[in-house]
């Protein structure tokens, strides 16, 4: 394995997980490389984002977690509770994070790893996703009383989420291509009418869904205008 | 409070389908010893109302065709004139924003501005620049100009025109408008034809309605997440709050407390009545701003409250919402200001049919 495998993505994720300034993190795509980039220390490297989808969570060796550095794991799905429970204060501790693809499956287990504590997201764009099950998941995280561990891109959006003038992108707090971000939300003036900026959504999605327009319509539309009911809730709660 | 409707200049870089400026197609900006004829009347009306606020609204036209230069003018207009009473006037500038740069909003922070009215129209074709209407390069210079303002701290609100093409798309507009809110309030109103339509942009006073309750539905779901919207929080206010907070064109009280400045120095009512042509209260070269304030024409639009109310409007449980409405609809029709709006039916349809049912609040004046 050499270093010519890895890719320096940006990291905002990794930023906010640990407070410091923006770094950038090293993307890994085999258990090898992630156990070699787990014994790195740099001091520019802010993390480790590993794009694994072919594993779950008891596929992972004990080395695959590094000391220092966060860890995000890109995996196709949690496994069996029992299969990874031995890795669960690793999981839990701060830095480390799991994202999942939005299906059923998937988001079953974000749900259970959020409830043990383990930060976890959704993994967008690789699966078209189960809306009605994301929308459940959305408002255990939103609303639920009990302890849970964040769960992005919700907590992305419930903590920057500031009333009428808030114009968001959760792909913000995603690891991308270094250098390449998101458009501002503004150019979707030049637009005019679309899919996205007439939707009720927007402004807490900012087109980050957008992969999933069809010319039938837009069947991420209720779940956009749902993350924002749920923003609009902890805005709320938190200041009153 | 004196609300001046500052129009330094006709000329404007854009080509909206509907805009009167355009259609008289005038090339005449107010040249800068008669901007400071006019701030010398400015400071004149506040020494002798020491009372007294302004409202100064700069309009057009595009008034940033002018450049930053002419408001450090104004600026320095101020200092010279009315120093002392400066913060007494309240600056505010409709403009399309697509000529903003930093420069303007330097200048603008010490005109004491925070914010700016603008316009969007996401439908393709209806406003843009040159002979081919590009709308979409249009809207890309206004999109650079809100991150603009939102970097440098300035709001925005937005008047969007309700035109014939815009009917089918209430629901998609409403989304659109309000999901670039900017802080400051987003106003419908309908397009206003004064002689031809030859885009047949012109809306039925029903069929503005109808637009309206589509999208009020929407907004009453949630005030909140959609601050500021008109006419729709004016209603709000009036029938359910009781207090009454009507635009100009319902408030019954435009009278005496709106002037017109032209870049000729020419005065009239207001913007509406100078891009029609219709009322003439003579030249700030010539007169005060009290004696433009004083003209027996304006007796006019006084009487105007008492005729409709023993007149046409005679018994109508929606006076106090709309006073028979803006003296200059009835222009076109009827060439004079003794009659209700023609947008009567717009106001009894939107309220009966849609206001009050769907709040379960009813008007009682």
């Amino acid at each position: 394995m050499t270093r010519n495998n890895w890719t320096i993505v940006d990291s905002p994720l990794a930023w906010r997980i640990q407070g410091e300034p923006a770094k950038r993190a090293i993307r890994v795509t085999s258990l090898a490389d992630l156990r070699e980039a787990a014994g790195l220390e740099d001091p520019e490297i802010g993390g480790i984002l590993a794009d694994l989808p072919w594993l779950r969570l008891p596929d992972l060796e004990a080395a695959s977690f590094p000391a220092k550095p966060s860890l995000t794991l890109y995996l196709g799905g949690a496994g069996e509770l029992l299969a990874y429970s031995d890795k669960l204060a690793a999981l839990k501790r701060p830095g480390v994070s799991v994202f999942l693809p939005p299906t059923r499956q998937g988001i079953t287990d974000l749900r259970i790893l959020s409830s043990l504590g383990v930060r976890c997201g959704i993994l967008f764009g690789r699966e078209v996703p189960d809306w009605d099950f994301l929308t459940d998941l959305l408002c255990y995280a939103a609303y639920t009383k009990t302890p849970h561990a964040w769960i992005e891109p919700f907590a992305y959006v419930h903590a920057n989420y500031k009333g009428p003038s808030s114009q968001l992108d959760w792909r913000d707090a995603y690891f991308r291509d270094a250098g390449r971000g998101p458009t501002a939300p503004e150019d979707a003036f030049g637009g005019g009418l679309t899919a996205c900026t007439s939707c009720p959504g927007w402004r807490v999605c900012g087109g980050a869904l957008s992969a999933y327009l069809s010319p039938e319509g837009a069947p991420c539309r209720e779940f956009a205008s749902a993350l924002l009911e749920t923003a609009e809730y902890v805005h709320a709660k938190n200041n009153i | 409070m004196l609300r001046i409707i500052f129009k330094p200049t006709e000329r404007c870089n854009s080509n909206c389908k509907y805009c009167d400026v355009v259609k008289k197609n005038v090339v005449k900006d107010m040249p800068p010893e008669l901007l400071g004829t006019v701030f010398s009347r400015v400071g004149e009306y506040l020494r002798t109302h020491p009372g007294e606020d302004i409202s100064f609204l700069w309009h057009g036209g595009e008034p940033l065709i002018l450049g930053p230069d002419y408001f450090r003018q104004a600026r320095d207009l101020e200092n010279k004139y009315f120093p002392a009473e400066k913060a007494r006037v309240h600056h505010a500038v409709q403009s399309n924003l697509t000529l903003l740069t930093p420069e303007f909003l330097e200048v603008f922070r010490e005109l004491r501005i925070r914010g700016i009215g603008t316009s969007y129209e996401p439908l393709p074709g209806i406003r843009g620049f040159g002979a081919a209407r590009d709308w979409q390069a249009y809207n890309r210079d206004l999109s650079r100009a809100i991150s603009l303002m939102k970097a440098s701290g300035f709001t925005y609100g937005f008047i969007y025109v309700v035109t014939r093409e815009a009917l089918p798309h209430a629901e998609e507009l409403f989304y659109a408008l309000t999901n670039f809110y900017g802080g400051g309030r987003l106003t419908i109103n309908p397009v206003l034809i004064y002689g031809e339509d030859p885009h047949r942009l012109a809306v039925t006073p029903e069929e503005y309605a109808e637009f309206l309750g589509k999208v009020f539905a929407l907004w009453w779901k949630n005030p909140d997440r959609y601050p500021g919207v008109n006419p729709f929080a004016h209603y709000f206010n009036t029938i359910i709050k009781r207090r009454p907070t009507l635009a100009c064109s319902d408030s019954g009280d435009c009278a005496r407390s709106f002037l017109y400045v032209g870049p000729g120095g020419e005065t009239s009512q207001c913007g509406r009545s100078a891009d029609w042509g219709i009322v003439s209260y003579g030249n700030l070269k010539d007169r005060t701003i009290d004696e433009v304030l004083r003209d027996p024409k304006r007796a006019d639009f006084e009487k105007r409250n008492s005729v409709l109310a023993s007149g046409e409007c005679r018994g109508c449980r929606l006076w106090g919402l709309c006073h028979g409405g803006c003296p200059l609809d009835p222009f076109p029709e009827h060439g004079n200001i003794f009659h209700k709006t023609s947008l009567c039916a717009a106001t009894k349809t939107f309220v009966e049919k849609y206001f009050e049912p769907i709040t379960g609040h009813k008007y009682n004046a």
